[in-house]
Parts: structure tokens; sequence; C-alpha cells
């Protein structure tokens, strides 16, 4: 095996770059983590995917308070590392599954926002009725929603749904890499489903980088300088 | 007053005389005296053994001067359907300035006959009067005869009126009565300096503003509005959809005034006059100076939705009045014909406005970073409504984009149980809500010593950020150190994306 290869995907997968550039302007988008004690990889996608899809809206995050005894409660520091604008973000602390949902879709009905909603699991789960009421919002009025689904999801009107797993760090001598994720495309209601993709959080320059599944690079994805950037593993 | 307080309460009989006392000196005085007693001849200022000897079937009562003042300050509240403006004069006076309101109770012997009707009718004794000036007032509803006095009229009305009318220290009083000045018409034209050289200062001032020569500056109750509407009503009204009804006329007559100055409101304030003489009072901000009827209209329907079930309006509410507590200047913006990429602030401030009234303006935040060394304390939550957006630093991503803090953090840390591989080294395995995790990488550790001012004795924590072998990543910590008495503890404190 030679010492650096360029990882190319399989033709009929698809890149990245190329899948998220049409998903990233759907209306509705569905995240979920693969398994429960993946709902930070998923939050932490989710976050990446506003970051990555907006274009200076605001970013509006709808929370039941709820969901804080779970997953901790947001942490300003962590989100600047993260590459998250704090003066552009909107929080949103719902007493109840209702009101977070209420305040979404007054956000979609607001020009230029991008929209979170935790959904988390319930008494009465989400129903496709709901899921519509979002998706005719934000098609109404051109915004994005992005609902990130901690319960069992069901039926939905969401254009994609993404299976999110945490992904091991790749490096010497123990330490700890940028944010991974395994992601997978569970649904996909304009075309095929099933893709996997292993992706990089690139926080600077808020972009996904696309990793092999196997360990090696694929190449920057949303790169915006004007080279075309490889980056090779040896 | 305060002896109506008792007989209201049941706790004097209405048969008898009832006199109140207070020790004034060394000696008990009279400071209350009913109409009973008052016709036996007992007269505020007695001597308590002089009383009870005048009048031994009476009954005399320790006064309660907190009570007196807290029933004043519940009158007062009461009063506020009348005018917004509203100066407490204890013991047992009010001043109401009632300058622009009279026109809505049909001009003011109107205003006065229904204020003081209402207020006999809870079996008060009280008197009133309406004049060009408060001391005027004063003099007027204590000691004068006739309840309303134009500017013209003054003098003349006040001229029968004794010395007493006009709040003097009880020096000066009695210099005058002693100089056989017994009525206000005797001195209102004396010479200027002598006087004021006999009588001093404080007496001249007091005739000044009696005869509205000066103007007396009174502190009012609560910050008078710049801007209010107000409606009385004939029937009492219980129902959401009435209030709203009437919420809405409210509003469209502050806009209008509001309209004529180009300004707009920020905070408003509906106050609901039960008929019961309960007051309650709910609040609504803006993000924005607003001034269009239908958006405040739009505003309140969701807030009173959401109060309406406290309201108890058991008996009704017969007058409603709309405060502008706070406005602002609305800055008209020209419409940007090719807009940046981005934001519409102002479509935002009524996303804003819409969220906080029916979520609470405590529960729409923005998450803001502070300058503090412990983590915990480095994360806050900031009111939109209250402080609009500041500019917080520009986002700081790491250039080699290893998040060093993770993104949420547990407001209490959680204790876990840890193997590690050395005693000062990082966890090998640990076990967090039952569920045991191999750290297959970890970092650290990063010390943070505790805050010697605030926490002297807490201990040093050591912070690694670890990862499990399926790639979930967690910031650990240990508290203490091994070679300390008590053995360190570990704790999950954040998690990483």
């Amino acid at each position: 095996m030679p010492s650096s290869v360029l990882y190319r995907p399989p033709p009929e997968c698809g890149s990245f770059a190329e899948f998220h550039g049409l998903a990233a302007h759907r209306s509705l988008t569905e995240i979920s983590p693969a398994a429960p004690a993946d709902a930070l990889a998923a939050l932490g996608f989710a976050l990446a995917w506003l970051k990555a899809a907006d274009a200076g809206e605001l970013i509006v995050i709808s929370a039941p308070e709820f969901a804080n005894a779970e997953l901790g409660a947001a942490y300003a520091p962590g989100f600047l590392q993260f590459g998250l604008d704090l003066e552009r973000l909107l929080w949103v602390r719902a007493r109840t599954q209702k009101d977070a949902l209420w305040s979404i879709e007054q956000s979609l009905r607001t020009p230029h926002t991008i929209a979170l909603c935790l959904i988390t699991p319930g008494a009465k789960p989400l129903s496709l009725v709901a899921t519509r009421r979002l998706l005719l919002a934000a098609e109404t009025h051109a915004t994005r929603c992005v609902l990130l689904r901690l319960d069992q999801a069901g039926a939905s009107a969401a254009w994609t749904r993404w299976s999110v797993r945490g992904a091991s760090s790749q490096g010497v001598d123990r330490e700890l890499g940028p944010p991974r994720f395994a992601v997978r495309v569970t649904r996909n209601r304009a075309g095929a489903t099933g893709q996997n993709w292993l992706l990089e959080w690139n926080a600077h320059e808020h972009a996904f980088a696309e990793r092999a599944l196997d360990g090696a690079v694929a190449g920057a994805v949303g790169d915006r300088s004007v080279a075309p950037r490889q980056r090779r593993v040896s | 007053m305060a002896t109506d307080r008792l007989l209201r309460a049941n706790a004097a009989s209405a048969e008898r005389p009832l006199a109140l006392y207070a020790k004034a000196g060394n000696a008990f005085a009279l400071t209350a005296v009913d109409a009973r007693a008052e016709a036996g001849g007992l007269r505020v200022g007695m001597a308590l053994a002089d009383a009870r000897a005048m009048l031994p079937h009476a009954q005399m009562q320790e006064a309660d001067e907190a009570a007196d003042a807290a029933l004043l300050e519940h009158i007062a509240a009461w009063c506020e359907q009348f005018s917004p403006c509203i100066v407490l004069d204890p013991p047992n006076g009010i001043f109401l300035d009632i300058d622009g309101c009279a026109h809505l109770f049909g001009g003011e012997a109107a205003l006065l006959s229904t204020a003081l009707q209402k207020l006999k009718a809870q079996s008060f004794c009280v008197r009133g009067a309406i004049a060009p000036n408060p001391g005027a007032a004063w003099a007027l509803a204590r000691f004068g005869q006739t309840p309303i006095v134009e500017p013209h009229a003054l003098l003349q009305a006040l001229a029968e009126l004794p010395i007493a009318a006009l709040r003097l220290a009880p020096e000066a009083e009695a210099l005058l009565k002693r100089l056989g000045l017994q009525r206000i018409g005797q001195i209102a034209q004396a010479p200027r300096a002598p006087f004021a050289a006999r009588a001093g200062q404080q007496a001249m001032r007091r005739l000044d503003c009696v005869m509205g020569r000066t103007r007396e500056a009174l502190s009012p109750r609560r910050p008078p509005p710049p801007v209010f509407a107000l409606r009385r009503l004939i029937e009492p009204i219980v129902t959401l959809d009435a209030i709203l009804i009437v919420t809405a006329d409210l509003c469209a007559d502050l806009c209008a005034r509001l309209d004529q100055t180009g300004d707009g409101v920020r905070l408003l304030r509906l106050h609901l006059f039960g008929f019961n003489r309960e007051v309650r009072s709910v609040e609504l901000g803006f993000s924005h100076p607003e001034r269009a009827p239908a958006t405040l209209l739009r505003l309140w329907r969701e807030r009173l939705a959401a109060v309406a079930e406290n309201f108890d309006a058991e008996a009704g509410f017969e007058a409603m009045r709309l405060d502008a507590a706070e406005i602002a200047q609305i800055v008209l913006r020209p419409t940007d014909l090719a807009p940046q990429a981005g934001r519409d602030r102002q479509a935002e401030a009524r996303l804003i406005d819409t969220l906080s009234v029916r979520l609470g303006a405590e529960n729409v935040v923005r998450l803001a970073p502070c300058e503090a060394h412990a983590p915990e304390r480095a994360s806050s939550w900031r009111a939109t409504l209250a402080a609009p957006a500041h500019s917080c630093s520009p986002a700081t991503a790491p250039a080699d984009n290893v998040m060093r803090r993770p993104l949420t953090l547990f407001a209490r840390a959680q204790p876990i149980e840890v193997l590690a591989e050395t005693p000062d080294g990082p966890p090998l395995r640990f076990r967090w809500r039952r569920v045991a995790h191999d750290v297959a990488r970890a970092e650290g550790p990063e010390r943070i010593a505790p805050n010697w001012l605030r926490a002297p004795h807490a201990r040093a924590r050591d912070y690694y950020r670890v990862e499990d072998r399926e790639g979930r990543r967690f910031w650990l910590y240990r508290e203490g150190l091994y070679d300390e008495e008590t053995p360190p503890l570990w704790f999950l404190h954040g998690l990483f994306a």
C-alpha cells in the first residue's frame, strides 16, 4: 500500500459535498442519534449543520427545559469554540414540548431564520401533522428548520433524516481530534438513502471535511478557499 | 381613618365613642377620635388621662401606625383608577393629581362625588375637595365648606379658613394665634418681609403655596407614566373577551396620543381595578418601541390569556388603565432596497416580543460567555428583552479544530466511579449512569484552582478530556489529590460532541 492515498468514494454513493449542497437548502431536516448515548454527537452535528448551512441568518434554538437534565445545559465557551456566533443565536427555554414547537413555528414565520428544535421522548409522540405544520411554515416563509429527534422518530414530513453516531478520533498518542461524526442518510424524500459518511467538523472554516470510512482523507467539503485543498495522511 | 379601620374590622364597638392613643414623650396622647368622641369633646393631641376623665365610657385603644400606613397605601392603590399620579399624605390624606382625568368621569364634581361615595360606601369617614393647588385642596378638604373651588374664587374661599389650614409648624401657629390672627384672610395680604421675619420662612412658603403663588413639590407614590389611557365601566366586567374589548379601546387611545409625539412604547402596564378594591397589574415589554394598536392588541391577547386564570375577578373590574411606563422615540429607517445577506432586525424584534409574551421574557435568552475562572461560571443567559443584542467577541474557534470546552455542562457535576492507571493519571475506565465506559484517549490534566476568596476550602480540580471506545467524549475532573487525607472524588462535568 502506498504511504498516502487519495480516497474516492464509490460513485453510487456520491460525495457528501454534493449531497449536502442539496440537502442543506431543504426546508425541514431531521437528525437523530443512532443510539441514545449518541445524543450529544447528534446535537453537535445539528449545530454544525446549522452553521454550515446558514448565510448570516438568525439562529433560533428551542429546547424543552427537561432536556437539560439529560444532556446538560448549553455552555457558552463550548459553543464559541464550536464556531457558533452567539450574537446571532436566540435560545428559547420552553416548559413543554408543545411550547417548543410553537416557538419554532413562530420563528419559521420570521424571514431569514434557521431554527433548531429538540424533540425529547414524551408521552405523546410527535405527529406527522406537527411536522407538516413546520414544513409549511418554513416553505411559505423561505426559512429552514432542523429537528433533533431524541425520541423514536416515526412518520414525518422531513425531506431528509440523518442518523448520527460519534466517531473515534484518529491520531497519535491518545490525543483527541476535531469533532467527528459517522452519519447515515436513513430517509430521503428526493432520492436514495443508505449513504454513509465519516465527517469531521472544521469549526474554524465552518465546513465539514469528509473522511474515508477507513480513516483516509477525501478532501474538504464546503471549502471556501480558491485553491482546491487536498490533505494527505501518512 | 384609623378609627374607621377598627370599626370596619369589628375590633371596636360602634355603639360607644372611640379614641386611639399613642405615647408622646412621657405621656399618652390621643392620635385619632371618631365622630362620637369628637362630639363628646375629645380632640386629637389631648392627654389620655384627661380624655378618660371627660368621657369615662369611651373606648380607648392603642394606635397601630403600621396598620394605618398599610391601609392608606391600599386606599391609594384603589384611587389609581381616578388618576395615575397619587401622593400619599400620612397619616390620613391622599392627593390626586386629576389634571386631564376629570373628563373621563363627566367633570370634576362627578369625579369627586364618585370617589367620596365609593369610599363612604366602604364605611370610611371621608372628606374631599378640588382646588387649583394641593395646599388649598388640603385646607378646603379639612376646614372648608365648598368642595370645588375655581382659581378665581380661591382667595375668597380661603379667607374664612382658620390658620390651622395652612399646615404650619406648631410654634408658628401658636405665634400667629397669640398675635390675634385667626383666619387666613387676615394674613393673606400681609407685607412679606415682616411676616416672614416673625412667623418664619416656612410659614411664608406655606402661605404662598396655598395662595398659588409658588408651586409645591410633591413626591408621587409611583412615578406617573408619561402617557396613559383610562376607561371607567358602567357595569363591572368579568370575562376575558370583555377585558380585551376594553383593552383594544385603551390601546387605540394610547397610540393616538403617542402618534402626536412620534414616540413608541417599550413597557406597558395594564391596571385592572376590581370591584372589591383589589388592583391587578399586568406588564408587557417590547424589545423595540411600538405604536401600532393592532400589534399591541395581539400581544395583549397572548399575555392576558396566559395570566387570565390568576385574575380572580370574582366581583369583576370596574375600571381599567393602560400606562405607557417607558416610551422611546421611534426611529424610522429607510427601506434597504438591496438588502445584504442577512437579517431582518424588525422581524426579529417582533419574534422576540411574541415569544416573550407567551413563554416569559426570562425564557427567551441569549447565551453569553463570562470572564470567569471557574468553568461553571463562564457561561450565562442574558434576557433578550432587557438588554438588546450586545456585541460579544467574534467566534473564537481554535485553529486545530479541537474542542477544549464541552458543548454542554451539567448544572451539578455528576459523581462517577473511576479506575485510573496510576493514582495521579488519567482515568482508564469509568462508570456513569450505570454504564461503563472504556477510555480510549485522554488528554489532561488541566488544573483549575478554586477561587481562594469565594471558596477558600474548595479543592483544586484536574480536568481531563476523554474519549471512550465508541467515540463519545466527556469532560471529567478529579477533585483533590491523593496525598490529602480525604481521597479524591471524580466527577463528570460536561459532554463534547
